[in-house]
């Protein structure tokens, strides 16, 4: 709605005029031009960026192709020996396989338990921004800092959580030799971090949906339910597509949590691939190894945004002309 | 007056509403704990938070505001106000660019007609899922091999641009991919018949996207800037791995060396100045999103189907 | 469409290039490192008494050099020139109403100050400056110290821990000059330099290693009916008295013994006893040795211990939580280095000391702990400076200093055998002459050091948290290992 209001006074500002036979001409010298003006735009932007992100990276994937060992030794090139081990080894393809249903299952969560907040916050209440305010604020703070919190809460002597169960009579929990609890606790942190923000953004996409809808849809007799069912949840597609694609991409990358707080055990049961990335690159100076690795990660990823923004913007591009005939109706 | 207040009062109360707040507060704590425990521990010195047992709620029996002190003051060999200085020129040097980059490019794929542009975007888009890990040593090698720089004879004989300002100036100007996929969202919402009226007005596409584009693109640019703004405050890897001189750190790099030192064998981490340390890093991070934050809702509103 | 061909083949060109670069050019720097210090005149000059001044010419070179070297945290004083330091840290001390002053052979309340007051002057005397970098510490140091080898842009000096002897074997660090090594094997302590031994060379020195002794907490052992006094000489009485501890603690302390999680925190601590039964990690290629007999009984005594433990404290990812219980009072016994002396002071704990007990067949071995290598990279640019560094690291003034700090002994023999020390510092000199036996410090395995270690560290979690047998379990990490080193 409020988009729309600037859309007008905007266009307030500009004086009109009435197109003669020069804007014709010129229109079609600006369509040639568009291809100009994009590399004059975009080539400096994404040569910067190629030297910055994308040279190093294609630099990182290259380095797949060898079997480098070690800071001194030679690089050898071995065409897809790493790749065939990657997918031969368990360390390598059974912590892809944790990556993806661990990043999942933290979209999941985050992003049912963001809606649903959202959903709330979304309501008539009091102090809504406060509330908005405190949800988001673990989002603000740095990975290296809580996670260090969390490991004084979690210890398993002294921690925090543990005194609190002798505390009442409960026996102490060994967090670090059960796979159960490192997982819980990993995806308890990422949704702690995460949870914040997926409302934020959930809220942004309730609050995009057309009110005229509901209303076109409280006379055809729908009741609360009805509403989200056949209003919010179309209406928030596209929000969705945004939403579900960065979360995954970010949760499947998952490492720091790890890291810091159960370092992939027990047993490197919570090892996740990005992990063993980092521990081939920087522990076993196995650049080979660790860019193979990434080049399937990357690969999946990829393949996986895909599928999904292909769906999505299919049934976004729907939602669109749907809701522009009825908006676009009653002001024209 | 009083008897709207109570009506409005009534109307929180209102079992729906009642319940909406109470789970909104209540998991809302939950969430802040962990915040709490930070502000609290802080208090402690360290000897007796080594040798105490530490609570859900630790208060401090002797509590000192040394921790807080070193946070604002720094010490000898911390000099603490210059790190935050260097974090916030870093924030905003890579704000102003996140923005302009995001801008520009959302225009360019959202307006412009040119061959592969959908290709074009698609692999952008597919760059924002390679773990960042892998492009850390060949950066560094880039780095150091920057030709001409820092005693380099074209690539070799020097250290190239690591350590230098240059790590920070050249990590601004590169496109900000998510930024301009959400601006491109959004410009496409917009009718076209808005830049059509203004080319007629002899507008050049400059002219188009900062003084029509822009002005419609506030909340989401104030989006971008919030999220950009907390990751570059928040990033301690490019000051870490990059610079190795005092004047160039920022706040995370010099929390997460302080940290590592303690983890060194024999001595007992001092915890309560790493906590507040790390505390005070966050509070800078919250300013930024509290000046911010209406506008991230009505942002991301923008790019939805609003048209 | 033929842009894109072209881009890419550019860029496959272009990442030829670069890495051909960092990979192979390895010949390029090291005809530096041929050249023998010009120096010769070392062993006199570490022997000689006080900081003259009139040696102070003889170095000849003239050229003042600056180099860079990496803090470490134990004598840190913060970064940047080194000169321009001690003045604002000698102000924030005396704020703090630290006592800045020094006299060798008192106390020293300044360590880090004096340290680096002492380095600074004998530097001086050759023309040379010390500018510091802070790395960090394990993790991040390690990040930085590698992709610092790759872009060949390493300070003069570097330090670390236990990925020193891996750039050692890497041959990424310049040895020690012929004759600085021969000082060194006579008159400097094994533990200060044996771990960075490989292939008849010197690659790195600590100038205050340690090496785990046996604490135990007085106060506690007392509760158990234990005479605290009495040192503890054999892994049975060590394994009965961690019983009857515990068992007097009734879940509020726990007999305690060695922290043994899967990291190199735990290798080293738990290593000594594996020296002392004469077992070991690996074989001198670098092969894995893990389920010879005496790592099952060394294995097995962890795991007897381990019920001497709050669950699960034992083998705890972070190693600073087992200590934490034992600076709280917690656990009664302990194997650690030689800090614990004075950190038992500073939490006001009453402590025992004493050698590592032995097992039936076994003999004194050590690993040595919290060490801070410093080595000289091949690809240093001041390598002959750096090496006048280490060489003050062992001098005598510097040496004495850490006598008087009683934190760490001395590794300088004259120092550390004079009978002024034993007589002051006995549990330091009890230090000492355990870092004068047989001392080692851990092996490099042979490829993917570290998955290796971590098969390893799992295995021994397992053995521990498990009642399954440990020989078998020790016999599948080995096939594991095997797998690994021998691909």
């Amino acid at each position: 709605m409020n988009d729309r209001k600037v859309v007008e006074t905007a266009s307030l500002h500009l004086p009109v005029q009435n197109a003669s036979t020069k804007s014709s001409l010129k229109k079609f010298a600006v369509r040639h031009k568009d291809a100009l003006i994009a590399t004059a735009i975009l080539s400096p932007m994404i040569l910067w960026w190629l030297v910055l992100s994308g040279f190093p990276t294609l630099f990182g994937f290259f380095l797949g192709f060898f079997d480098w060992i070690g800071i001194a030794a030679n690089p050898k090139f071995v065409w897809f020996d790493n790749y065939v081990r990657f997918f031969h080894d368990p360390l390598y393809y059974e912590a892809l396989w944790r990556s993806i249903w661990l990043g999942g299952l933290v979209t999941a969560i985050t992003l049912i338990a963001g809606f649903g907040a959202a959903l709330l916050m979304n309501m008539p209440l009091f102090g809504k921004g406060i509330y908005r305010s405190i949800w988001y604020i673990p989002a603000v703070t740095s990975t290296v800092a809580t996670t260090q919190i969390f490991n004084l809460l979690l210890d398993t002597n002294n921690g925090v959580i543990n005194n609190f169960l002798k505390s009442i009579g409960k026996e102490p929990i060994v967090w670090q030799y059960s796979v159960f609890w490192g997982v819980f606790w990993i995806v308890v942190y990422s949704v702690w971090k995460g949870v914040g923000g997926a409302a934020l953004i959930w809220l942004a996409g309730l609050q995009s949906v057309d009110v005229s809808l509901y209303e076109a849809a409280e006379i055809d007799g729908a009741g609360r339910w009805g509403k989200l069912w056949n209003v919010t949840l179309p209406g928030l597609k596209p929000i969705a597509t945004y939403i579900v694609i960065t979360s995954l991409i970010g949760a499947i990358q998952i490492y720091e949590q790890v890291l810091f707080m159960t370092g992939g055990g027990p047993y490197g049961k919570t090892e996740v691939l990005v992990f063993r990335i980092y521990r081939d690159a920087f522990w076993d100076f196995n650049l080979g190894m660790a860019g193979a690795s990434s080049l399937i990660m990357a690969v999946i990823v990829f393949l996986v945004t895909i599928a999904y923004y292909r769906w999505s913007t299919n049934s976004d591009r729907s939602t669109t002309i749907k809701i522009k005939g009825v908006k676009g109706g009653p002001k024209a | 007056m009083k008897d709207s207040l109570s009506k409005k009062l009534a109307f929180q109360l209102k079992p729906g509403n009642l319940f909406a707040h109470l789970v909104l507060l209540g998991i809302g704590l939950v969430l802040l704990y962990p915040l709490v425990f930070m502000i609290l521990a802080g208090f402690f010195t360290k000897d007796e938070f080594t040798s105490s047992i530490i609570g859900l709620l630790p208060i401090a029996k002797a509590p000192t505001l040394q921790n807080f002190l070193v946070l604002f003051y720094g010490s000898a060999d911390a000099g603490i106000q210059k790190y935050f200085i260097n974090s916030g020129y870093r924030t905003i040097y890579n704000t102003f660019w996140a923005l302009l980059t995001s801008l520009l490019a959302g225009y360019v794929f959202a307006r412009l007609r040119f061959k592969g542009k959908d290709q074009l975007f698609l692999v952008l888009l597919g760059t924002q899922m390679i773990p960042g890990t892998i492009a850390l040593i060949p950066t560094y090698l880039e780095f150091a091999r920057f030709p001409f720089a820092g005693g380099n004879h074209i690539f070799t004989g020097g250290s190239g641009i690591l350590d230098t300002w240059w790590v920070y100036f050249i990590g601004g100007p590169s496109l900000n991919i998510m930024g301009a996929f959400l601006v491109k969202q959004s410009i496409e919402k917009i009718p076209f018949e808005l830049d059509e009226a203004a080319k007629v007005d002899g507008a050049g596409t400059m002219r188009i996207i900062f003084q029509i584009m822009l002005p419609l693109q506030l909340p989401i640019m104030a989006f971008i800037a919030i999220t950009t703004a907390l990751a570059t405050w928040n990033d301690f890897a490019t000051p870490f791995f990059y610079t190795s001189s005092d004047k160039l750190q920022t706040l995370p790099a010099a929390i997460t060396r302080l940290s590592s030192a303690a983890a060194s064998p024999g001595a007992i981490p001092n915890w309560p100045l790493i906590i507040t340390l790390g505390l005070g890093m966050t509070i800078p991070a919250l300013l930024i999103f509290f000046f911010f934050q209406k506008y991230i809702v009505q942002g991301l509103a923008n790019t939805g189907i609003k048209g | 469409m033929k842009s894109t061909k072209i881009t890419s083949l550019l860029v496959t060109a272009l990442l030829t290039v670069s890495l051909s670069a960092c990979g192979g050019n390895n010949n390029g720097n090291n005809s530096a490192a041929t050249n023998s210090p010009q120096n010769s005149a070392t062993p006199a000059e570490s022997a000689s008494a006080s900081p003259s001044p009139s040696e102070s010419t003889d170095t000849g070179t003239g050229n003042p050099v600056t180099i860079t070297v990496l803090n470490e945290g134990a004598v840190g004083i913060g970064v940047g020139k080194l000169d321009d330091l001690f003045a604002p840290k000698e102000k924030e001390l005396k704020g703090k109403g630290i006592d800045v002053t020094y006299t060798p052979g008192n106390p020293v309340a300044a360590f880090p100050l004096h340290y680096q007051k002492i380095i600074a002057g004998k530097l001086h005397e050759k023309n040379i400056s010390v500018k510091t970098e802070d790395w960090g510490w394990g993790e991040p140091l390690i990040q930085k110290e590698t992709a610092g080898f790759l872009a060949k842009n390493v300070p003069d000096i570097i330090v670390g821990e236990t990925q020193m002897p891996g750039f050692a074997q890497q041959g990424l660090l310049e040895p020690f000059p012929d004759d600085m090594a021969a000082d060194i094997r006579a008159n400097v302590s094994p533990a200060a330099w044996k771990p960075m031994e490989y292939d008849g060379k010197i690659y790195g020195l600590a100038s205050q290693p340690g090496v785990s002794s046996l604490y135990w907490n007085k106060k506690l052992v007392k509760e158990a009916g234990i005479d605290p006094e009495k040192p503890i000489t054999s892994w049975q009485e060590l394994a009965d008295n961690a019983k009857k501890v515990t068992e007097a603690g009734k879940g509020k302390f726990y007999g305690g013994g060695v922290y043994a999680g899967p990291n190199f925190g735990g290798y080293l601590r738990y290593g000594a006893l594996i020296g002392i039964n004469g077992g070991s990690y690996a074989d001198a290629n670098g092969q894995p040795t893990f389920n010879s007999d005496a790592n099952v009984e060394t294995v097995n005594l962890l795991r007897e211990l381990n019920a001497d433990h709050p669950a699960g404290l034992m083998v705890n990812n972070t190693e600073g939580t087992y200590f934490d219980a034992w600076n709280k009072g917690q656990i009664a016994y302990l194997i650690d280095g030689p800090w614990q002396v004075q950190q038992c002071k500073d939490n006001k704990l009453e402590c025992g000391m004493s050698p590592i007990p032995l097992s039936p067949n076994g003999a004194a071995a050590n690993v040595t702990i919290g060490a801070a290598f410093h080595s000289v990279p091949k690809d240093a640019k001041n390598k002959d400076a750096a090496f006048e560094y280490i060489k003050a690291m062992y001098s005598k003034e510097i040496q004495q200093l850490i006598a008087d700090s009683n934190v760490r002994s001395p590794i300088l023999k004259e120092i550390a055998e004079a009978p002024d020390y034993q007589q002051k510092h006995p549990e330091m000199y009890l230090h000492y002459q355990a870092m004068n036996g047989n001392v080692q410090g851990l092996p490099t395995f042979a490829k993917d050091n570290s998955k290796v270690w971590q098969v390893w560290g799992d295995a021994v979690v397992k053995s521990l948290m498990t009642k399954g047998d440990v020989k078998a379990i020790l016999d599948d990490a080995q096939k594991k290992a095997e797998q690994i080193t021998k691909q």
